[in-house]
Formats: C-alpha cells, sequence, structure tokens
C-alpha cells in the first residue's frame, strides 16, 4: 500500500495533469474503490461504471483536494456518492439470482471464492468494512468516521467478517 | 498470506482497468459513447432555417457540456480552433474532450498573453514560437499593438491594448477566410447587452460560461456565447443564455431561452447512457449484464425548463425512443411507429422494466418471478423477497403500455383481508399469504396475520376480491389480556428482548397460555441454526425461561477468563463493556466487549454457554500506511511476556514478511531471560514467542568474566572478529604470569632492543602464548597477525617475546545484559561501564570455553 504522503503527492500531480501520477493512483485505489463500488451496487456493471466515474471525478477535481492526511477517505467519499447514485439507478432493476459478481477475467479459483464469500456471507456493512480495512487500507477509526459507527463496533465487525469469509472457504 | 492479504490481492485481480476511459486523451469511439455523434455536416450555402438548426445543436451541447462539466469546476470553457472546424460543429465528447480543451487553451492563451507582453518586454521573446511582427494601431481609440506569432504551424495576428488581449485573427488557414473577425470579447460583451442585469454586480450577475467560434460550409462564422448565473434565491441552480453573434457583424442572429437545470441531480452523459443500454438490454432470461448498442442516435433539447435527452436505441432489429429528463431519469419508453407490425413485440427486458416502473412505489427489495409472452401480452409476475408478496403486471407486447389484470393485485387482496379484520399492517407480528386453487376460477389468496394473541385469516378470491373464508384463532384465552395483575405482551416482549439482547427482527412469533399455575408468554425468535424461546411470566413480567443463557451469564463466563485485576475492574464498573448477541452465524453466540488498558473480546455460546473465543485486541497506532510502527511491536513484545513493570533491553526489531502475514521479530533480555517475539505487523498482535531464562548461567558467566586478570575478561579487552584479528599486545599485556627475574641475558636482548629501564618487562614464553590461545580462542600465534605485536622483541634462544610498558590492561566494570543460547554457542550482551554494548561469541567445552568473535554492537533504541 502506498504512504498517505505518496497518495497525496500523486494527487498533487494528477490536478497538474501528470498521467503517470494518474496511473500510480488507480494502481493503488481501483481496486478499493471497485470494491467498495461493488459492495453497495452488488453488481460489477455498476461497479465498473462507478470506478470509472470516479477516477473521471479525481482528475477533474484533484486540485479541490485539500491534504490532510486522508486521499484514501476522500477518494472513497466520491466512489460512495457516485455507488449511491448507481445503487438509486439500479433500483429500477431486480436483483439478478445466483448471479456472477466477477468477471470470468478472474481465473484463479482461489480468487473467485474468496470475492463470492465476500459478495455472499457478508451483510452490506461488514463488507463495506472489510473492503475498507483490507482493501482501503483505511485504519478501523477511519472507517468508523465514514460509516458512523463506533470503533469497537468496525473492530468487531470486522473480525466477524473475516471469520465468515474463512467459514465459507 | 493471511486473510487480510488475500482480500486485498483478489480484488485486485478483479478490478478490471478503466484506465484508458479515463485518461483525457482516450478517444471517445473506444467508449461507445456517441454524444452527437450522428450529426451530420450542414450542406454548402446553407440557408438561416439549417443554421438555426445547428444552433439548436449548439445550444443542447453547450447546455449538457455546461452541466456536465462546467458545473464541476468553474472557469473551463472551450475554444474550437479555427482550422479544420467547418464539419464536426463541435466536440465529439465532452467528458474527454473538456480536460484536453481547457489544458490547450491555457497553452494559447498563454501564448497570446507572451506575444503580447513582447510588445513591450522583448526579453520575453523566447517564450514563444516565433514572432514575426509587431507595429502600432488603435482599437476603440486606444492605442495597441498588432503583434503576428506563429503557434503550432498557425499565423496569429494577436491585437494587444493597455486593457488586454483585443482581437485574435488567424490570417493564414485553408478554410477560414482572411475577413477580421469582432474579437471574442466583443462578441460576449455582445451577448452581455442583451441581458438586462448583466452589470449588476452582485451573485446573481451573469458570467461567461462557453464561448465557442464556428463556421458553417457556407462560409459564414459565428460566435456561440454561454452566459450562465444563479436565479435569485437559488444557488443549486443555473441559468444559461446562449446567443448566436455573427463573427463579421457583431449581429445577433439567435438567443436561446434560458432554463434551469438542477445541478444536484444532473446524471453524466456516461451513467445516463450505460442506463439505457441497461434498461434495454437486461434481459432476464439470457444476459447477465449489458451490451452496446450498435446503432445508437443522440439529441438533446430542452422542455420545460429541463434537460431532455433524446435517445433511438436499435436492439434486436427493433427501434426504442427513450427520453430522459437529465435531472430526473427515464421519463419515457417510446417504441417507433415502423416497428408497429405483427410480432415485432418490445423485448422481453423492457417489458419488465416497464412493468417494475409501474409499480416501484410498491417494491423496495423485489426479486423477479416469472414472464411469459401470451397474446401479445406479456404477464410478469414479481414477487416480494421479505414479505413473500406478489404482484402481477400486464403489459402490451407491442406498446408497451400497462394493461389492466383480470382482477385485483396481491397487495389488494392483502389489504382486502387486513380490512376484514379491522388490522393495521404495521400492528401485525407476522404475515404469511398463500395462493390456494391457483389458476383454478376459485383461485384465493389466504392471509394469515399474526396480531397480538390471535391468528387472523381471511381468505380472498383473486378475480373478485371477495372474502371467501375467514377465521380468527386465539392461542390462549384472550379475557385475560391486560387484566390487573397481567403485564401486556408488548411489556413481556420487551423483556424477552433485553433479557437475551436480541433484536426486533429476529422475533418471529408470540404464544400465550397458562402453565401450572401462571400465564406465560412464549416468544420464538429464529437464528439461523434453529428456533428459540424465551418465557417471561405474565404476571411479574420476568424472563421465566430460556433458550438463550442471556446476556449476564455470558459475562460470568467471560470474567473467570479474566485476570484478577480486570475482573475486580469490571466489578466495580471501572471498565467500558458492551455486548452483542449475534444468531446469523453457524452457532448463535454472543460477543462480549471489555475495555480498559486492554480491549478482550469473547464469543460465548449463547445457548450453551461454552467459551467459542477470547482474544484481546490491540488498538493501532501506527503511521499512515497501515503498518504497527517499531516502537508499538516492542512495547508489546514486552508486555506480552515479560510485562509492562520490568527494565528490558531490546536487541533488536525486525520487520519480516511471512507466509502467515508481515510481522515483527522483537529480540530483548529481561530479568536474566532472553525473549524473541512475533507480532503482527498490521494490528494482529502477539503471535507466537521463544522466551528462555539463563538467569543462572548468567551470574556464573558474569562471575567469570568480571574477574580482572583472568582471561576470560582479558578477552573482553577489545573487539575482534576471529583469532586474525585479536590483539596480542593487548590481549597479552600483563604477561601470562612468568615474572621471574630476567637474566643477564635477557637484559643486555632488552637494553639493544632499546627498552627504557623504566618500563616493565613481561616476558612471554611462545609456549605459553600458544597454550593460551589454543585453549581460548582455538588459535596459536601462526594465526594471528603479527602486525598486533607492537613493543615486543623476541630472542630466539628463550624462545619468548618480551613486552615492555609502564600500565595494566583490564576489562573493568563488566555487567552482563543477557544470554543467547544456540547449542553449545553463546552470545553474551555485556557492557564495560559505558553506554557501549558487546556481544561475545563463545563456545562451551567442557569447562572451559572457546572465544570467537568479542564485537560492539548496536542495541535497538
Amino acid at each position: 500500500m502506498p504512504t498517505v504522503h505518496q497518495m497525496e503527492r500523486w494527487l498533487a500531480a494528477v490536478s497538474q495533469g501528470d498521467r503517470d501520477a494518474m496511473a500510480k493512483l488507480y494502481d493503488a485505489a481501483s481496486p478499493a474503490v471497485y470494491g467498495y463500488a461493488l459492495s453497495i451496487t452488488q453488481n460489477s456493471a455498476d461497479a465498473e461504471d462507478v470506478l470509472q466515474e470516479c477516477f473521471v471525478t479525481i482528475l477533474r477535481t484533484a486540485s479541490q483536494y485539500k491534504p490532510q492526511g486522508k486521499p484514501m477517505a476522500w477518494i472513497i467519499t466520491i466512489a460512495k456518492n457516485l455507488s449511491f447514485k448507481a445503487q438509486k439507478r439500479s433500483a429500477r432493476y431486480l436483483p439478478l439470482e445466483n448471479q456472477d459478481y466477477f468477471s470470468s477475467a478472474i481465473i484463479d479459483p482461489d480468487d473467485k471464492l474468496l470475492l463470492q464469500g465476500c459478495m455472499t456471507a457478508l451483510s452490506d456493512q461488514e463488507r463495506q468494512i472489510v473492503i475498507l480495512h483490507a482493501v482501503a487500507g483505511c485504519k478501523h477509526r477511519e472507517i468508523a468516521e465514514m460509516l458512523n459507527l463506533n470503533p469497537s463496533t468496525v473492530l468487531s465487525k470486522y473480525h466477524r467478517a473475516i471469520q465468515k469469509i474463512r467459514d465459507n472457504l | 498470506m493471511n486473510m487480510k492479504k488475500k482480500i486485498r490481492r483478489a480484488f485486485q485481480n478483479a478490478t478490471p482497468n478503466v484506465l484508458d476511459r479515463v485518461l483525457p486523451e482516450h478517444s471517445v469511439e473506444e467508449k461507445n459513447i456517441p454524444f452527437n455523434s450522428g450529426h451530420k455536416a450542414a450542406p454548402p450555402i446553407d440557408n438561416k432555417t439549417a443554421k438555426r438548426d445547428r444552433f439548436q445543436e449548439f445550444v443542447a451541447t453547450a447546455a449538457a457540456l455546461a452541466l456536465l462539466i462546467g458545473a464541476c469546476g468553474s472557469g473551463i470553457w472551450y475554444l474550437v480552433r479555427n482550422r479544420g472546424i467547418g464539419n464536426t460543429g463541435g466536440l465529439d465528447s465532452p467528458a474527454t474532450e473538456a480536460p484536453r480543451l481547457a489544458i490547450e487553451k491555457d497553452e494559447l492563451y498563454d501564448q497570446w498573453i507572451t506575444a503580447a507582453k513582447c510588445c513591450v518586454e522583448p526579453e520575453d521573446m523566447d517564450n514563444i514560437t516565433a514572432l514575426d511582427e509587431y507595429f502600432s494601431t488603435t482599437w476603440d481609440g486606444e492605442d495597441a499593438y498588432v503583434v503576428s506569432v506563429t503557434y503550432k504551424g498557425y499565423l496569429y495576428e494577436l491585437t494587444y491594448s493597455s486593457s488586454g488581449l483585443e482581437n485574435m485573427t488567424i490570417p493564414q488557414t485553408d478554410s477560414i477566410k482572411e475577413d477580421e473577425y469582432i474579437t471574442e470579447s466583443a462578441a460576449v460583451n455582445i451577448a452581455y447587452t442583451q441581458v438586462e442585469d448583466s452589470l449588476s454586480g452582485t451573485n446573481f450577475a451573469w458570467f461567461t460560461n462557453g464561448r465557442l467560434l464556428d463556421q458553417y460550409m457556407d462560409g459564414s462564422v459565428c460566435y456561440y456565447i454561454t452566459l450562465q448565473r444563479h436565479p435569485l434565491n437559488d444557488f443549486s441552480n443555473y441559468e444559461y443564455k446562449t446567443f448566436c453573434i455573427d463573427a463579421y457583424t457583431g449581429q445577433v442572429l439567435d438567443v436561446e431561452s434560458f432554463y434551469t437545470v438542477d445541478h444536484e441531480n444532473i446524471e453524466s452523459d456516461v451513467t445516463l447512457m450505460n442506463d439505457l443500454w441497461r434498461l434495454v438490454l437486461t434481459d432476464y432470461n439470457s444476459l447477465t449484464g449489458y451490451q452496446r448498442l450498435n446503432n445508437t442516435d443522440t439529441s438533446c433539447y430542452v422542455r420545460n425548463g429541463s434537460l431532455i435527452y433524446c435517445f433511438q436505441l436499435s436492439y434486436g432489429g427493433y427501434s426504442y425512443l427513450f427520453s430522459v429528463d437529465a435531472t430526473g431519469g427515464i421519463i419515457s419508453i417510446e417504441i417507433a411507429d415502423t416497428n408497429r407490425s405483427l410480432k415485432n413485440h418490445i423485448a422481453l427486458g423492457v417489458a419488465q422494466q416497464i412493468a417494475y416502473l409501474s409499480h416501484e412505489d410498491q417494491i423496495d427489495d423485489g426479486m423477479y418471478s416469472t414472464t411469459t409472452l401470451q397474446n401479445d401480452i406479456y404477464t410478469i409476475n414479481y414477487r416480494l423477497s421479505k414479505t413473500e408478496v406478489a404482484f402481477t403486471c400486464y403489459v402490451d407486447a407491442f406498446t408497451g403500455s400497462i394493461l389492466d389484470g383480470p382482477g385485483p393485485s396481491l397487495l389488494d387482496l392483502r389489504d382486502i383481508a387486513l380490512a376484514y379484520h379491522s388490522i393495521e399492517l404495521e400492528n401485525c407480528l407476522s404475515l404469511v399469504m398463500e395462493y390456494e386453487d391457483e389458476g383454478t376460477e376459485n383461485e384465493r389468496v389466504r392471509v394469515c396475520a399474526i396480531f397480538g394473541t390471535g391468528v387472523y385469516v381471511a381468505a380472498v378470491r383473486t378475480s373478485d376480491g371477495e372474502i371467501v373464508d375467514h377465521y380468527v384463532l386465539m392461542t390462549s384465552e384472550p379475557e385475560y389480556v391486560g387484566k390487573d395483575g397481567i403485564v401486556t405482551w408488548q411489556d413481556a416482549r420487551n423483556a424477552a428482548l433485553e433479557e437475551n439482547g436480541i433484536c426486533l427482527e429476529d422475533l418471529w412469533g408470540l404464544d400465550i397460555g397458562f402453565d401450572s399455575d401462571r400465564y406465560e408468554y412464549d416468544f420464538l425468535f429464529v437464528c439461523s441454526d434453529g428456533e428459540y424461546t424465551c418465557t417471561v411470566d405474565a404476571a411479574s413480567g420476568q424472563t421465566a425461561g430460556n433458550s438463550f443463557i442471556g446476556e449476564e451469564a455470558a459475562w460470568a463466563v467471560m470474567l473467570e477468563q479474566m485476570p484478577p485485576q480486570v475482573k475486580d475492574a469490571y466489578l466495580a464498573g471501572a471498565l467500558e463493556c458492551h455486548s452483542n448477541l449475534y444468531t446469523d452465524t453457524a452457532a448463535p453466540y454472543y460477543e462480549l466487549w471489555l475495555t480498559g488498558e486492554e480491549t478482550y473480546v469473547a464469543m460465548v455460546h449463547a445457548k450453551t454457554g461454552e467459551l467459542i473465543d477470547l482474544f484481546t485486541i490491540v488498538d493501532e497506532v501506527d503511521p499512515p500506511d497501515g503498518k504497527l510502527s517499531e516502537d508499538i511491536a516492542i512495547q508489546q513484545a514486552i508486555e506480552a511476556l515479560a510485562g509492562d513493570d520490568v527494565t528490558a533491553t531490546v536487541i533488536r526489531c525486525v520487520f519480516t514478511e511471512g507466509d502467515e502475514g508481515d510481522y515483527y521479530l522483537v529480540d530483548y533480555f529481561a530479568g536474566g531471560c532472553y525473549y524473541r517475539v512475533a507480532i503482527g505487523a498490521y494490528g494482529a498482535g502477539h503471535l507466537w514467542h521463544e522466551g528462555y531464562d539463563y538467569e543462572d548461567t548468567l551470574n556464573g558467566l558474569s562471575e567469570k568474566f568480571s574477574a580482572l586478570g583472568s582471561w576470560e575478561n582479558m578477552a573482553l579487552t577489545h573487539t575482534y572478529d576471529g583469532p586474525s584479528q585479536i590483539d596480542i599486545s593487548i590481549l597479552f599485556y600483563n604477561g601470562v604470569g612468568d615474572f621471574s627475574a630476567l637474566t643477564a641475558e635477557e637484559l643486555a636482548f632488552l637494553k639493544d632492543a632499546g627498552r627504557p629501564e623504566e618500563f616493565d618487562v613481561f616476558r612471554l614464553p611462545v609456549r605459553k602464548i600458544n597454550e593460551i590461545l589454543q585453549t581460548y580462542f582455538g588459535c596459536t600465534l601462526e594465526d594471528v597477525d603479527a602486525d598486533t605485536f607492537r613493543d615486543v622483541a623476541y630472542l630466539e634462544s628463550t624462545d619468548c617475546y618480551y613486552l615492555w610498558h609502564t600500565g595494566a590492561e583490564r576489562a573493568e566494570d563488566f555487567q552482563a545484559i543477557g544470554l543467547i543460547q544456540d547449542g553449545d554457542l553463546y552470545q553474551m550482551y555485556y557492557h564495560l561501564g559505558t553506554a557501549a554494548t558487546y556481544v561475545l561469541t563463545f563456545e562451551s567445552i567442557g569447562d572451559g570455553i572457546l572465544i570467537y568473535s568479542n564485537l560492539s554492537v548496536d542495541l535497538y533504541e
């Protein structure tokens, strides 16, 4: 995981049109954005749209980021807003049964099993906590702020979620 | 690899790469976002009508641009370079073009400014591509300069006055006449004159939102100037006016009435398009995602003050016309008239969506069931996942219009049944609906509502909503409910919930009965592994029996495992504690949290009281990358084994990547013991450890090495890494114990060798030296560096070295720190009265030792 300082440096460079910095930022943050979007939208197509929109937004608004040690939280906030918009739009569509959350490009069966477990065995909130902590690298305290939960609740839910994923494997 | 890393890796592998679609230079075609892509070139010698149409296109485009992009960041505007604009008439992809054009605009503008500055500051000439000439002129009666510069192959003539850049022309182009246009700023000012309050100077003043210079095939050139402002008292919306101004004459050719769009709810063109594609193509019988359409055509217009996207989509040979309110989502779906031929049905997915949209207010978590096509009517059955309530919708397969069904919907039937019993839906404890005699003329829905202490049943015929059966089952005598001395069922329920720590959603049933000599409420709650009950005494309101042990008992189980001081603190109310009951797992359990200096978490089986797990959680005090700091890891390592009130000497703290997760390996001494502890680098806490008590051994060694003059002590007088580095002069500085008087031969030899008479002489027989070296270091004089023999002389006849000096050598203030043993090999850490630390490596051989090295070492600070 890149450091906060690195990410803030990349964001500053992105605001200046630095493509390399954008690529680095994308590499670092895209799994978290995609995973978080997926956790809300429950739909890989929507999550992919959110991923794209999120980075378009970052590209346009990187200059508005104020370095305060929480670049990932800022990015996740963008992703969250876009995800809820996508979810609202997709509320018109009915969820599919037995849907395949991930593309067939995931060839590692272990990965696929793990991801399916994340999507099916966890509650929405547990899934978001796992992704924010394990993928986005957010601290439990940051997650608590984002989700408006008690930090110990976040810890508890995270441990429970990990146990559920293990049980599901 | 630990679970956290596995999850991270899995999501990294699963994340699609859309970076190419994000970066500005990506072409729109690759994204298949056909924004205005269907525009055709205007015919030569176009007429006014065509120009008007073109203008409307621009207005829609400009408005869309303003909405989609301008809203996200002020100051972005568009200026298409004149060359080659004759056929395109706009931007192919605003989302991707805007950043590029903004950058290009900045570059151009900088060049213009630089060029203009060259008129008065010639030293800036290097900043432009070329400066051909400049001359003085006037502009609106002011002195001005005209500068000709070459930039990217184009010749620009810039007119610059004291007010700034006044005019720009491109005299040498292929497609544009060499006439001078009015300046862009002049065009903007003309636009401003068309609005009444342009100079109000308030927040509600108009400001320029977009500028575009465009040319038609007939050679006419127009400025399109878009002005924008907040309407009064409404900062969330904007008003726009777009003016078409002849670039030669300044005449206002057309103006679009202003309109208002709510920026907050604007959806991007990307998501809108994806919405529509998905809408059309989400055929739940065959597709799991959506695909792009082959043919699309898009236009935008304003209706009733809102921006409307109009899409004509082709799919499966049929054309669909979608009108989308940019502020409110989909508003209409039409099927083109040309497709209304026999059996040209609308797609299944479209019919489902139409049905779904028609019932959207009733569905929050719907689950699609079945769709059938019969007699040119789609029959779509949905079933709600939470309540199992189903409804049916009929959609005309040609027009997509909603048709009236043959009878009341299931929701209507439910309401009829509840109304019959005068029951409000929200007061039902549970509601079950079942179809009976499905497909027959007597088809009915049996609605069973559990309300209060009874089950209220009504069967409603589906064809006409007639009640055909009804009854009430009371689970016990109803007359006692509410009697004096009997608690209400709601109070009893609350007692059951509180006692067990369960929530209302888990409560599924209520029964009330007479057991022995008292009334009881029995509550049923359901967990993943089965059903549980809680009995509440109806007279006292106290729980009389539980399937679960209850929170208090769970706390007792946990406290049994707690250290006494924690237990005391808990009983004294000094600890923060909370609990959760989890019933959605394989076994229901209480999770109990106890937070003081440490946080203890226990999981106690809710039914058996078995302690499932007990662990401590270490708070993360870590740097931003999520990794524990070394200091925290060391602190945890020491507290884990030695306790927090001991003096520990940390040897090292090494970050280690392990298969089961990264960790810090912390080595330290405390109280004569050596500990090696693995601490999870990302908050996993104490993973494993090794601990050895060497106190007795260390005491024995200390006695031996602190004895001044002993060879063990002399071995500590200097540092060396192997025999070749042993300093013989220091090691044998005090002699080898042979203090017999020097012979006349020896005195004569020493005199010749230059020994000062006042210096003491130490005789060092080679045999004795080798004996000592062999005993303590496993080597002989042949193995050591001869250069280390300083101030010494060798006499062959006695086979002795003679060392002279006036002092003494010894390792004083020896203080052992700790010992690490690996078989017979030892590493002894010690001080010599200073802050410096040394480590002596030796092997234990019988009663003696064989020394390998003595080195200074840096401890962890």
